[in-house]
């Protein structure tokens, strides 16, 4: 077994393919839904799929997209820490760049996530000292297959971005970016 | 008269802006929310009119917005801070505070500007008021405990950043100010010794930066008490 995963919102076409990968590639795959934070001891990686969009409800799209994701890393904090991966993942879009977005509609959903990625900033101040780091991907849902956007996800999930010497000025895994499938990096 | 709504306007920065347009000789709308403070009553001005008005609940903007019958100018103040218990260093969470933080800091300035809009002339100024940590890129290495103002706020700019893509090039302007860490007011009207600034100085500042034109209008902006900009 390479490492342990969990997985949260596999109803996505992206999260369940995502799923799929990481089985495929010899994880062992916990689901949200169906484990309980005192059957499992260590975790390596938290995969939030997370991604609700097309209502305007701001209260709903807020829980889901913004409290739910606290709630669940706040509940497997202690079996992440005690993993060797120490690495959290969400989703997101480039739509929801305050610096990109060019649209004029769609509040609820681009509020939410400015909000969750204002929250995954302060999450890598306080855990990043702890050898936690971050990844928020844009599957590009609706542009582009969701199980290539899995297959990008899964690379980008267990590799190591940068290089490995250690030197801070060639290393960017302490920085909080957020990256789409096909590898570009959009600003917040 | 040029006439302008201000949120949040009970004690600080809001009621520096309400007496520093009323100075102006400005209409003035004051969005009031604190039973307890009257500073806002004790202005006795005939240009001030006075609105009950809760920022996190959609039936008491849609109220306010109905008394106005035309506006040149809103500046959305009003905000909710201070100590909740939403850390990661101690657990548990309050999850209901980061709602109720987003219900009235992000939420309740996107409510008021589509219920205001329509009413809308001249120049179509929409004013809000944020803060340095809604940057998302310069929250980095900051040291916060505190999750839920920093998430509100950053969602409020990314709320004004859809209404500018809108609403630009149909003749409305917008200004996103920082004004700094201020003081707090007391109910016997002195300051307190928490905070660097005045709030009737950044009161002075702000209600320039809201009101007077700028060469790049068609930029949308955060910039602070001292002219300098933020990135998002």
């Amino acid at each position: 077994m390479k490492g342990t995963v969990l997985i949260t919102d596999v109803q996505s076409d992206f999260g369940k393919n995502l799923a799929t990968v990481f089985s495929r590639e010899g994880y062992k795959v916990y689901l949200t839904d169906a484990i309980s934070p005192l059957l499992v001891k260590k975790l390596d990686f938290l995969v939030d799929t997370t991604d609700f969009r097309g209502s305007e409800n701001m209260e709903q799209t807020f829980r889901e997209n913004v409290i739910k994701p606290m709630a669940t890393l706040e509940k497997f904090l202690p079996q992440l820490d005690a993993g060797e991966g120490k690495r959290l993942f969400y989703v997101s879009s480039a739509e929801a760049s305050i610096n990109e977005t060019r649209e004029k509609s769609g509040f609820a959903y681009k509020m939410s996530k400015a909000a969750l990625h204002q929250f995954l900033q302060m999450v890598r101040n306080r855990l990043s000292p702890e050898g936690f780091t971050l990844r928020v991907f844009d599957p590009m849902s609706g542009e582009i297959p969701a199980d290539t956007a899995a297959e990008s996800a899964f690379l980008y999930i267990t590799r190591r971005r940068g290089t490995e010497n250690h030197d801070p000025n060639r290393d960017d895994e302490t920085t909080l970016v957020l990256r789409d499938a096909e590898g570009r990096q959009h600003s917040w | 008269m040029q006439s302008v709504l201000i949120t949040g306007a009970d004690r600080g920065l809001g009621l520096s802006l309400c007496k520093e347009y009323l100075a102006r000789g400005r209409e003035v709308f004051a969005g009031k929310y604190m039973e307890d403070y009257d500073f806002l009553e004790n202005l006795r001005h005939k240009n001030l009119h006075i609105l009950r008005l809760d920022m996190g609940c959609e039936e008491s903007i849609a109220e306010a917005a109905e008394k106005i019958t035309a506006l040149d100018m809103f500046i959305s103040n009003a905000a909710l801070m201070g100590k909740v218990d939403c850390s990661l260093y101690e657990p548990p969470m309050d999850l209901e505070a980061v709602w109720r933080a987003f219900n009235v800091n992000a939420v309740g300035p996107l409510t008021l500007a589509q219920a205001l809009a329509p009413k809308m002339r001249g120049i179509k100024r929409m004013c809000f008021v944020s803060s340095e940590v809604a940057c998302i890129t310069l929250m980095k290495n900051r040291y916060n405990d505190t999750f839920p103002y920093p998430m509100s706020k950053a969602a409020m700019n990314m709320a004004v950043r859809v209404l500018h893509n809108d609403l630009y090039e149909k003749g409305y302007t917008f200004r996103l100010f920082h004004p700094g860490w201020m003081k707090f007011r007391e109910k016997d009207g002195t300051l307190a010794e928490q905070g660097k600034y005045d709030p009737d100085d950044i009161g002075k500042i702000a209600a320039a930066y809201f009101e007077e034109p700028l060469r790049d209008e068609n930029r949308l902006v955060m910039v602070d008490y001292d002219g300098y900009e933020w990135p998002f």
